[in-house]
This record gives structure tokens, C-alpha cells and sequence, in this order.
């Protein structure tokens, strides 16, 4: 089922939350809205299961307007950021509870969610309360809950949130391998950028209500359309133009940054005095001389923090820009703090954004 | 929800109802009392109460006695849930069985058994006098003092225990690391954190025994006290004057407004600490410091539990008249009550199940809405019905006689106003207890219900209500045991051959009747503590869980 808002606005307390929203996600995507806390993607998730009522616009699933269904008619399954699983409740109980509500025998339905358990890892665990489950199990069942009903839609509130590193890229590969063989459409909640890359088809990024960017995770990462994007995916060093007077076109452009004329690329149009210069960390080389490269400003390191793979190091530009800059293999191994360098990059590296 | 014009949702419509069923029973009284006030034609009961001087003696007197109980108390209570929470000792396992004290023993039977043991007729008493010594008389000061002290130190005790129980241990460490000594760390960093706790909790010390009508009247002799001239100005036998009690009323309501004001000001200027961090574990004492403090807790323990022996005794001691035979054991007493006049034992079992009943699901409806379903109407609904906390029993016994004596709905002499005082009494913490369950259910375990496709009310029959149900458990048996216990309000609004348990103790403790007291009283006891027991014992509720 592909899903599709058109001009949706949702307010929270009298004040927009989401505004004039437009957007279509095909069928079988795995949709991920990822943006900082507070930029309204929670919102809209749960504007979707039918939680918080729209003020206006329509949200179709297939071709069918839901917006003024209620939520337990939109057959929608939801993971929890909590997990939300009844506690008074076994684990097959949860599990069962969705298909009791669709009027499925005990016989009929037994079979089903012990495949359910089969299928997220939880076999033996059906007699367990959630109090005696781990973080990932309760996970694992609070997935099982909202797949074994066979939801058009899944929706997913930050899941992976309450679990640790180890456990949260183990719960990655599961979800997106259960995701991937069930079809289901499904919509994401993260302010986890890795997770968004590593899980998804198309990412929304987010900032303040509007969606900034939609584009798969190659595109988000790779051709961020504005700053915002390119800092909250992957951090990006960013340099303002304010000399910058003439609309730019996609393509090669010769800027005029405060540390004289750069060569730059563009991806997207932009329009004048809104534009500015991003470099990716690891596309900058710190070099003894102006070396190959098109691009070269004098710098200073400030700082070197060895992390085994790579080293970050912080500099300083002539006028007072701070960057950051990700090395790896052993080059460069002598530079030291103080010491003064050029920083080198690609015409390709220096992309254009809208500020 | 959709467009502009919506028709009113149905949450917001049994709010509407709740709010002017609430309205009608516990605002309207407290109204038609402070109208009451300024008197009808007649003279203004505060022109009469600025006219005589004892009125303005009788509101200083009873801030002194406020005063004086609360610092008690506090010596009582701090101490002890200080060691209780830090220190292991010889028998701390009765130490934390205190909070269940106060709720078994009612207020009336703790001033009856230090009576009976310090009375002008009591064991001790006498006692002393055969052995050449002329002990002061206990009515007065030095009783009131002593036996309110007592009843309420535990209020002290559960709310400072529950603060430095939840404090983070790690703060008096980091303290101590920076360099200052461990008591000086403790006054400096412990204290600060734990103040608003203790002083939140003597506040309400303070305000319970402004509003003390038991032990007042009994004990209280020539001392003039508010609450005592509030009830005898309502039930005053040369004709009750309705301005003056209701003046009488509406000072007691204002003070008691005044200070849960501070107190209200005092916990939102605090930020509390949560229960994050490491708890403090409890250090075995041992040797004559154990010894020590264990003694001197199960002094205070000792004390605690002495109405209960004397209770006992007295139930089963041969009496004539007023004058009790210590040492002639009988079961005279206890055949006397339940085949002569078993009716108070009727009457406050009929009661108290409906208030219980009525009262429960009230509270339980009114909770919902507040926490789950808030809309406009809501946050008045929730201060309406934390009103009656701010009004002693006997103010509302007053303002329900007043109001339902006659008019509209007139309930006076009939067992509805009874239980009406009950539930009224009983509803802020009743409402309160609901609530603090409630806010811990979190709202997407009903939403989860929802998304699986259940529809919304059977989705709260389905997950949220199975989750309360210890909670309500819990709630049920407080109010059962605070409503057989009841005196203030229903002593004001009964009528003859209503008499429930506590007032009939009352009496006959007015009479000198001890013994007869007595075996009421140990009924009152056991109907309060065999369904503790239940629920504890049995169906393993922890009824401290979710705060008073």
C-alpha cells in the first residue's frame, strides 16, 4: 500500500506542528523521518495511526482517504518507542491480542503466533511476562505484536532507542531482513542518522515541521540540498558566502569565498545570498604543500585526537573558520598541534547548499 | 477534531456531569457555609466572633497546640526514619511495620486508652497516687500535647523516610570527596534535599491538628480550641446558631487554606530530586549503638502499640459503671454489646460499603478524566475535588447540614448524609491514590490496544483497568478503614439511632464507660485491620505503593 499526505497540517496546542506537508511513499518502502527531537516527526507519525488529528489536508492510504477514520479501523501496526507491551500479559498474549480483536479462534490463531515468535527469534519464550524479558526481546514482541496482524502500514517510533550499541545494530539487520520479506510499507522515527542510512530506502529529514529533503540514503548523504541536511547527516564543515550575488545552476561554479576564489559544485538550484559551502571531513586532505588537488587554504591544527582507524584533527583557517578533518593511514602521522598546513579538496567535495 | 465545528466529544460531556455533581456536593456547601457566615437578618457571626474575646484565645490556642504537636512530631518522626532508612538494628523490622499504626488505630480509641492509663481514673494514675505521688492531671496542655503527638508523628515518619529513602547517595559521597566531613555533608547536602519533604509532611501534621476534633474534646478540657467551639456551636443544646458556626467553620477552612498555600509554594520552589542514582545502604550497627537506638525506637514503638493492649484489656476487664476491676477478667462486656446493642456495628458497616462503593468508582471516573482524557474542564474538576483537603471534618460536617438539611435535596436524619460526609471526606485521596496509578500506566499501552484494533473504551476495559485493579484493591481497603474510622464529619450530621462505632465510643467515653468503650472500639479495630490483613497477607497488595 503506498501512502500519500497532501497539504497536511497538523497543530499541537494551537500551534502548527506540521504545515502544508505533500508527500507520496510507494508501496513496500522503508520510509524513514529522521530529524532532531522536537522537529515533528513523532507528530506525524502519529498523525498517521489516526493519534493526533490533523487540522487539515488529506493522508491516503492507496487511494482511500483515512484521515477522518479512527485509529483502530486503519489496520496500522505500530512499534512503540516503550514498547508499550501489557504487562499483565504473556508474551503470547501480546502477540495474540491484535488477532483476538480481528475475531480469530484460539486454534486458528496459536499456530500464527508461534510462527510470529519462530520469526523474530523468540522461540521457547511464548509463557514469559514482559517484566522478564530483555530490552531486545521486548523488542522482538513488541515487532511480533504489530507484524503478526499483517498490517498494510508499520509504523515505528524510535524502537531502537532504549537498547544499546551492541544490540541496537543486531535489532537493525533483523528489522530491515523481517521488513524486506513481509513487503510492508513501513515509516520510521529516528534521530539516529546512521540508522536512517544504514535501514532505509528514502529518508525525510526534518527540521522545524517541514521536510527538508526526501531522497534515498545515497542522495541524503552524498548531494545534501541545504545545510541543515548536511550537518545532521554525517557533519559537514560549513563555510557561509556572503559575496555570493547571482542565482547558481547545477553544475561547476567559481565562488568567492572570505579566503579568496574557490571552485565549487552544485547539485541543486540556489538562489542568491542563500547559499553556502560544505566539505564532508573525510574529503579534505591536510598537506604539506597546495599538492593536486583544486582547492588549498592555509590552516593551522588545533587539535589531534587519535581513534585507532583514523584521526580527527581540528583547524583553524586565516580568518577564524573552524573545521574538522577525518584522515586515515599513516601519512600523516608527523603533524602536529600548531602546526601550519594547507587544507586540500576536490572541486566534487566542495558542494553548494542553501544556508 | 475535524473542521471547525465539532460536535462536543462524550468525554468532554461526563466531565460536564462530574463537574456539576462534584460541584453540587463538595463546592456548594463550602459556599452556602461562608455565606452562611454573615448571618440571615440576624447578627453577622464575625461581628460575634471579634465581640467575644474567647473566640480570638480559642484560634491562638489551637496555633500553639498546632505548633507545639508538629514539633513533637517532628522529634519523633525525623530521628526515626533517619535510622530506619540508614542504619540496621535490633528489631527495624517493626519499625517499618509503623505506617500501618495510624490507620489501625482511630484517633478517638488513642485518646480513650491514654486515658485509661493516665486519666483521673487510669491505671497509672492511680497507681502513682498509692505510691505518694500526685501526677499533674493529663487533660490539658500536657495530654493534648502527648497523645497528638504520638497519633501523628508517623505522617512525619513516612514522608521523610520516603525522601531520604529516595535521595542519591552519590550526592553525600561527591560531598564528601570535595572535603567536607560526613556530618557536615549530611547537613549541608542531605538536609536541603529531604527539608521540603519534612516540612511538607508537618505542614499536614499541622493541619490535622487544627482540624482534631477526637482527641481535642476529650482531652481538652478547659483549654479553649477552635474545633471544639466550631462543634459546639453546630450541635449547641440552647439551639445552634448558624452564623457563628459557620464563621467558626469558615476561620478553620481559611487557616488550613493558608497553609497548604505554603505548602503548595514550599514543593514547587524545591526540585526533587528523582530516584535516579544509587540508594544508601542500610549500615548494621552493632554493640551499644545498635543497642541504643534500637531501645529508643522501641520506646516510640512501644507507645505506638499501647492502645491496642489497652484496648484489649480493657474489653475483657470486669467494669461497674465507670470504675474498671484491673485483673478481673470477663467476657460480661463483649456479650453485653454484641446481644444489647449491636446497632452501631450495623450502622458502620452499612456505611462505610456504601461510601467505599459509591466513593471508589466516583474517584476511579473522576481520575481518568483528569489524567487520561484532559480537556477544559478538567483542571477544575481536579481542583474541586482536592477541596475537602483543606477542610476539617467537622467544617464539612457543618456545610452538608447546612446546605442538605432542607431545600432541594434534603437528606438530614437520613443515613445519605452519613455516608455523603464519608465520601466527601474521603475523596481527595481517594482521587490522588487513582491518579498516581494512572499517570504510571503510560498512555501508549492503551494507544498500542488501539493501533492492534480494538476501539478505544474497550481497549481501556481491556488493558488500562486490568492494571489498576491492585491499585483500586489497595484504594478500597484505605477508604473502607478511613471511613469506619470517621467521627469529625458524622457526629455533626447523624441523628438518634445512627449512631456508628466511633460515635458510640465517643459517647460512652463522655460517660466514663471504658470498658463498654472498649469492646467497641476492639470491633472498630478489627473491622479496619482484618481487611489489611486480607489484602496484604493474602492478595499480596502493597497498600503503601501508590502514596495516601
Amino acid at each position: 500500500m503506498s501512502i500519500a499526505f497532501e497539504q497536511l497540517t497538523v497543530a499541537f496546542n494551537h500551534k502548527a506542528v506540521i504545515e502544508d506537508l505533500s508527500l507520496v511513499i510507494p508501496q513496500g518502502c522503508f520510509f524513514t523521518l529522521l530529524g532532531p527531537s522536537g522537529c515533528g516527526k513523532t507528530t506525524l507519525l502519529r498523525t498517521i495511526a489516526g493519534f493526533t488529528p490533523a487540522e487539515k489536508g488529506r493522508l491516503l492510504f492507496g487511494n482511500k482517504d483515512v484521515i477522518a477514520l479512527p485509529a483502530h479501523q486503519r489496520d496500522i501496526g505500530m512499534v512503540f518507542q516503550d514498547y508499550a507491551l501489557f504487562p499483565d500479559r504473556s508474551v503470547f498474549d501480546n502477540v495474540a491480542y491484535g488477532l483476538i480483536a480481528r475475531g480469530w479462534s484460539r486454534e486458528r490463531l496459536r499456530p500464527a503466533v508461534l510462527a510470529m515468535l519462530d520469526h523474530v527469534s523468540l522461540t521457547g519464550l511464548h509463557d514469559r511476562f514482559p517484566a522478564a524479558l530483555s530490552g531486545g526481546q521486548r523488542q522482538r514482541v513488541a515487532l511480533a505484536r504489530a507484524l503478526v496482524i499483517k498490517p498494510q502500514l508499520l509504523l515505528m517510533d524510535e524502537p531502537l532507542s532504549n537498547l544499546d550499541t551492541k544490540l541496537r545494530i543486531q535489532m537493525r539487520s533483523s528489522i530491515c531482513k523481517l521488513q524486506k520479506e513481509a513487503g510492508i510499507t513501513t515509516i520510521f522515527v529516528t534521530h539516529d542518522q546512521e540508522e536512517a542510512l544504514a535501514l532505509s530506502d528514502l529518508i525525510g529529514v526534518m527540521n522545524n515541521g517541514k521536510i527538508e529533503q526526501i531522497g534515498s540514503p545515497q542522495d541524503i548523504y552524498q548531494t545534501p540540498r541545504t545545510a541543515f541536511v548536511a550537518n545532521f547527516v554525517g557533519g559537514a564543515n560549513l563555510m557561509p558566502l556572503p559575496e555570493l550575488s547571482s542565482p547558481i545552476g547545477q553544475g561547476y561554479a567559481q565562488v568567492q569565498s572570505p579566503l579568496g576564489p574557490l571552485k565549487a559544485f552544485s547539485y541543486h538550484q540556489l538562489e542568491a545570498h542563500h547559499a553556502c559551502l560544505m566539505i564532508r571531513p573525510e574529503d579534505i586532505n591536510l598537506s604539506l604543500d597546495t599538492g593536486l588537488q583544486a582547492n588549498h587554504l592555509p590552516c593551522r591544527i588545533m587539535g589531534k585526537h587519535y581513534l585507532g582507524s583514523k584521526t580527527h584533527y581540528d583547524i583553524i583557517l586565516p580568518d577564524g573558520t573552524e573545521m574538522v578533518v577525518h584522515l586515515s593511514g599513516q601519512a600523516h602521522e608527523q603533524f602536529g598541534i600548531d602546526q601550519s598546513l594547507f587544507a586540500c579538496f576536490e572541486v566534487e567535495s566542495a558542494l553548494l547548499v542553501r544556508a | 477534531m475535524k473542521g471547525p465545528f465539532k460536535a462536543p466529544s462524550i468525554w468532554f460531556v461526563i466531565s460536564l456531569a462530574c463537574l456539576l455533581i462534584l460541584g453540587f456536593f463538595l463546592l456548594y456547601p463550602l459556599v452556602t457555609v461562608f455565606l452562611g457566615s454573615f448571618g440571615r437578618g440576624g447578627a453577622s457571626g464575625w461581628a460575634m466572633v471579634f465581640a467575644e474575646p474567647k473566640y480570638g484565645r480559642a484560634i491562638i490556642n489551637s496555633l500553639i497546640l498546632a505548633l507545639s504537636v508538629t514539633g513533637f512530631a517532628s522529634l519523633i518522626g525525623v530521628p526515626l526514619a533517619w535510622c530506619s532508612a540508614r542504619y540496621d538494628f535490633p528489631g527495624k523490622v517493626i519499625v517499618s511495620m509503623l505506617p500501618l499504626i495510624t490507620l489501625v488505630i482511630p484517633e478517638v480509641i488513642s485518646a480513650q486508652t491514654w486515658l485509661m492509663l493516665l486519666g483521673n481514673n487510669g491505671v497509672i494514675t492511680q497507681w502513682l497516687s498509692r505510691q505518694g505521688f500526685n501526677p499533674p492531671s493529663f487533660y490539658g496542655w500536657f495530654g493534648l500535647i502527648t497523645v497528638m503527638s504520638f497519633t501523628y508523628y508517623t505522617y512525619i515518619y513516612i514522608g521523610t523516610l520516603a525522601a531520604i529513602r529516595g535521595f542519591d547517595i552519590q550526592l553525600e559521597e561527591a560531598a564528601q570527596s570535595l572535603g567536607t566531613s560526613p556530618l557536615l555533608s549530611r547537613i549541608r547536602v542531605v538536609l536541603p534535599i529531604v527539608l521540603p519533604s519534612i516540612l511538607s509532611s508537618a505542614l499536614l501534621v499541622f493541619t490535622l491538628v487544627l482540624g482534631n476534633f477526637a482527641v481535642a474534646m476529650i482531652l481538652s478540657h478547659k483549654i479553649e480550641l477552635l474545633s471544639v467551639m466550631t462543634y459546639q456551636a453546630a450541635v449547641s443544646e440552647s439551639g445552634s446558631d448558624p452564623a457563628l458556626q459557620s464563621t467558626l467553620a469558615s476561620i478553620s477552612i481559611a487557616i488550613v487554606m493558608l497553609v497548604l498555600f505554603a505548602q503548595r509554594h514550599i514543593l514547587s520552589g524545591s526540585r526533587r530530586e528523582t530516584t535516579q542514582g544509587r540508594k544508601a545502604v542500610a549500615v548494621r550497627l552493632t554493640q551499644w549503638r545498635g543497642a541504643l537506638i534500637g531501645l529508643l525506637a522501641g520506646l516510640v514503638i512501644v507507645i505506638s502499640l499501647m492502645p491496642l493492649a489497652v484496648l484489649i484489656a480493657g474489653a475483657f476487664t470486669r467494669a461497674r459503671g465507670p470504675v474498671m476491676r484491673w485483673g478481673e477478667w470477663t467476657f460480661a462486656n463483649i456479650e453485653r454489646v454484641l446481644n444489647n446493642a449491636p446497632d452501631p456495628l450495623i450502622n458502620s458497616l452499612v456505611y462505610s460499603l456504601w461510601a467505599t462503593v459509591i466513593g471508589i468508582v466516583a474517584s476511579t471516573l473522576i481520575s481518568y478524566l483528569i489524567v487520561k482524557k484532559r480537556n477544559s474542564l478538567t483542571p477544575l474538576l481536579d481542583y474541586i475535588a482536592m477541596l475537602p483537603l483543606a477542610v476539617s471534618g467537622t467544617a464539612i460536617g457543618i456545610s452538608l447540614l447546612m446546605t442538605f438539611n432542607s431545600g432541594m435535596v434534603s437528606m438530614s436524619g437520613t443515613a445519605g448524609i452519613i455516608i455523603l460526609a464519608y465520601i466527601v471526606r474521603r475523596f481527595p485521596l481517594g482521587v490522588r491514590n487513582a491518579s498516581s496509578t494512572l499517570y504510571n500506566i503510560h498512555d501508549s499501552i492503551e494507544e498500542a490496544s488501539v493501533s492492534l484494533g480494538v476501539p478505544p473504551f474497550r481497549s481501556f476495559l481491556n488493558v488500562v483497568l486490568p492494571l489498576m485493579v491492585p491499585a483500586i484493591m489497595a484504594a478500597t481497603v484505605l477508604t473502607w478503614t478511613t471511613t469506619v474510622a470517621e467521627l469529625s464529619a458524622s457526629i455533626i450530621v447523624y441523628s438518634g439511632g445512627r449512631e456508628t462505632l466511633p460515635i458510640q465510643i465517643f459517647r460512652l467515653i463522655d460517660s466514663g464507660l471504658m470498658a463498654q468503650a472498649s469492646v467497641y472500639g476492639l470491633i472498630l479495630v478489627l473491622m479496619i485491620i482484618l481487611p489489611i490483613l486480607a489484602i496484604t497477607r493474602i492478595m499480596k497488595v502493597d497498600l503503601f505503593s501508590q502514596g495516601r
